[in-house]
């Protein structure tokens, strides 16, 4: 009697248990699993469903990058840039692309078992993608870079002054060859789901790791204008270096009126008055980073103000470049 | 009531009469019968007394019996009979050579007797000028000719009814119907197509409303008239859809398909994604894939002017036969599809579709390259052309 007893009480208590997990797990979620991978579970006209999301996002990259002139052609600039893998990183790194406002031409320089190009950036409506990929194509893998590891030789030439920019690195998330990873049933939740902003979120708008560089970003005209290229200099310090919070807007306040005088001097034709304008704002970069005229030794901090400085050293060499190449120009 | 009427012997009396003026009314309505006209009805009882007026010869007696008990003498409409050639009682209504048909008006309503009082008026009909009335719709103007353009789902204001009567505007109480046009829009199939909406539906003129576009695409009538229906009716288009998509042409780089005859054109695009599309079937078929490799088979996109692009998902058993429908018709699914940014590329397996072996590549392409976005499912890749889900 007392053996039957407990086998019902058993089956009861096991009863309720599955009866609260189903009510349990009938819930539109995302959680993230043990792996980093996002467990997505929803309910579509299909019933209710459970997908496992594996983001690209398990790298932790760092990104160098130099900008020098080209020799004999005063209208280029040459971009470059090196890639490191984080010995951290769980995933190899297979791709990277950036927001240039110009290049001058649609091929990339790419270091071997890499391949890259521009193409017009049509979502914004100006400007041009610019990304790499792996290659050649195929079943070739391992390929992209291994954790730990760094290449040099991603790169395109621009007529544009370099402004601090988004790179964009991304993960390998096929891990057999043979089954499609993020892999739904159907079209995922609905748009009316209390979960379609996040998972809009982790699967469309974010799904990649971003590093600050210098990236084409100021506009200069042919034939050359001083005074519009400072003002376009102007504009990046003012809005998005401000914006980035890469500097704090007291320097910005120091910046501007010598920023004024140069334009100013550059419309009257006063080489003079605009030399000595540069040198001023030059003279303010250096005082918050006294190696600003270095290039291509940024750190993993260049991404933000270290104080005491002011501006982060990335923007303070990238401003401190473009300065020199307006006074190179005159 | 005691009194004495005559019939006046000339033409004209001194006394205000009704038979000069249905003379006069005559006259001077001959020259407006081509204009807006209605007769009416009046009951005349006495040159100091007011007039019963109505639509028919009852309502002119009612409306005067109502008048009279105002006044003070208490009447109710009897009937409307021939002329009395005597006396009645006990009032002393005098009714002599009388040929027109006149109201009988008793204090209780029943036939002329010893215990009530009764009076007679004329009743004659006259003919009276209506002011002509029309309604009109108005709105910020569209395509075709459209009152207004407007995108699926979004509402759009602006929308104006008025009324004028002779060219006056009136305040008249105001009706608006609206009703989808079927087949417009892309879609090829009708039953509980859903209209769009209008608030308010109904009001005074000049009369502003909005219009609420539902999610399919298409044309949407609008219908205005007044409540008693005496100006007409106008009627007037909304036109709902995207501007600006282009129909992906056929090329070298790829294969159309899926169109069907409920949907015949799913192949719209924007100018820009049309152009995003161009840059990676080219670098698909020439760079990446040159070699042995099917082109890109391109399945749904947008419907010619956007909006919802519905589908009919059904499950069916190994007979084909449906043992259950997924979805229902003017909703989504598809989801996004709606703007003319996404497309579908076959990846399924079939030896038209991109080779399992591309797959990699090809996500490398559309990310890396050219910074699109997607989700695979159902055995395609759903390809955020723009890397945004519309």
């Amino acid at each position: 009697m007392k053996n039957t007893r407990s086998i019902v009480q058993g089956f009861m208590l096991c009863v309720c248990l599955a009866a609260s997990f189903a009510v349990a797990a009938e819930q539109e979620s995302i959680v993230v699993d043990s792996n980093g991978d996002y467990v997505i579970t929803y309910k579509s006209y299909l019933g209710w469903q459970k997908v496992t999301w594996v983001p690209a996002t398990k790298i932790n990259p760092t990104v160098k990058g130099v900008v020098r002139a080209v020799t004999g052609k005063p209208d280029n600039l040459s971009y470059n840039y090196t890639v490191l893998n984080g010995k951290d990183s769980r995933q190899f790194l297979v791709g990277l692309n950036l927001l240039a406002s110009n290049v001058l031409s649609p091929d990339a320089r790419s270091p071997d078992g890499w391949s890259g190009g521009a193409a017009l950036d049509r979502a914004s409506g100006s400007g041009f993608i610019v990304g790499w990929s792996p290659w050649p194509p195929g079943d070739s893998r391992p390929d992209g870079l291994k954790p730990g590891a760094a290449v040099s030789g991603f790169g395109f030439d621009s007529k544009d002054l370099p402004g601090i920019g988004k790179i964009r690195l991304y993960g390998e998330i096929w891990s057999d060859p043979n089954v499609n990873p993020n892999n739904f049933p159907d079209e995922g939740p609905d748009e009316d789901s209390p979960i379609y902003a996040e998972f809009i979120r982790i699967t469309n708008h974010n799904d990649f790791i971003a590093r600050l560089a210098a990236v084409p970003h100021v506009s200069v005209p042919v034939p050359f204008n001083a005074a519009v290229v400072l003002a376009n200099i102007q504009k990046h310090l003012d809005t998005d270096l401000v914006s980035m919070k890469l500097v704090d807007p007291a320097i910005v306040a120091q910046m501007d009126p010598w920023f004024a005088t140069a334009i100013d001097a550059a419309k009257r034709n006063s080489t003079a008055g605009l030399r000595n304008a540069l040198q001023e704002l030059r003279r303010l970069l250096k005082q918050e980073c006294a190696d600003v005229d270095q290039e291509g030794n940024e750190t993993d901090t260049d991404d933000k103000p270290v104080s005491p400085a002011r501006i982060a050293k990335l923007a303070a060499r990238v401003l401190n470049f473009d300065l020199k190449y307006v006074g190179s120009r005159i | 009531m005691k009194h004495h009427r005559v019939f006046c012997s000339t033409f004209w009396c001194r006394h205000f009469h009704p038979i000069s003026l249905l003379f006069l009314l005559f006259a001077f309505k001959i020259s407006d019968l081509q204009a807006a006209t209605t007769q009416e009805y009046i009951a005349w009882y006495w040159q100091d007394f007011p007039s019963g007026v109505g639509p028919t010869a009852d309502q002119a007696c009612i409306d005067l019996a109502a008048k009279m008990t105002a006044l003070g003498f208490p009447r109710s409409f009897h009937a409307i009979v021939a002329s009395p050639s005597e006396v009645s009682y006990p009032c002393s209504d005098d009714f002599l050579y009388v040929n027109y048909p006149v109201c009988e008006l008793t204090s209780d309503g029943g036939p002329p007797s010893l215990y009530s009082c009764t009076d007679h008026a004329y009743v004659y009909s006259v003919v009276v000028n209506t002011p002509e009335c029309s309604i009109h719709l108005s709105g910020p103007g569209g395509t075709n000719g459209a009152l207004v353009d407007v995108e699926p789902g979004r509402e759009v204001g602006g929308l104006r009814a008025d009324v004028t009567c002779d060219g006056v505007p009136t305040s008249k109480e105001v009706v608006l119907t609206v009703k989808v046009d079927a087949n417009t829009g892309g879609h090829n199939h009708v039953p509980s197509r859903p209209d769009g909406s209008l608030s308010p539906r109904d009001g005074s003129s000049p009369l502003t409303f909005s219009f609420v576009a539902p999610l399919p695409a298409g044309d949407h009538s609008i219908t205005a008239r007044c409540a008693d229906n005496s100006c007409g009716l106008d009627t007037g288009k909304v036109w709902v859809g995207i501007h600006g998509l282009v129909n992906i042409p056929s090329s070298g780089f790829w294969n159309l398909y899926g169109d069907t005859g409920i949907h015949p054109a799913g192949h719209y695009l924007t100018g820009d994604a049309f152009g995003k599309l161009m840059d990676l079937a080219q670098l698909y078929t020439q760079v990446y894939f040159p070699l042995n490799t099917p082109v890109l088979q391109l399945n749904d996109a947008s419907l010619v002017r956007g909006g919802v692009f519905d589908i009919d998902w059904v499950s069916r058993d190994a007979q084909g036969n449906i043992i259950a429908r997924r979805t229902e018709w003017w909703t989504p699914p598809h989801k996004e599809h709606q703007r003319g940014v996404v497309i579908d590329i076959q990846a399924n397996g079939s030896a038209t579709a991109i080779p399992r072996r591309n797959f990699r590549d090809f996500e490398f392409l559309m990310r890396n390259r050219l910074g699109m976005t997607w989700l695979y499912h159902d055995g395609h890749y759903h390809v955020r052309l723009l890397g945004v889900a519309q």
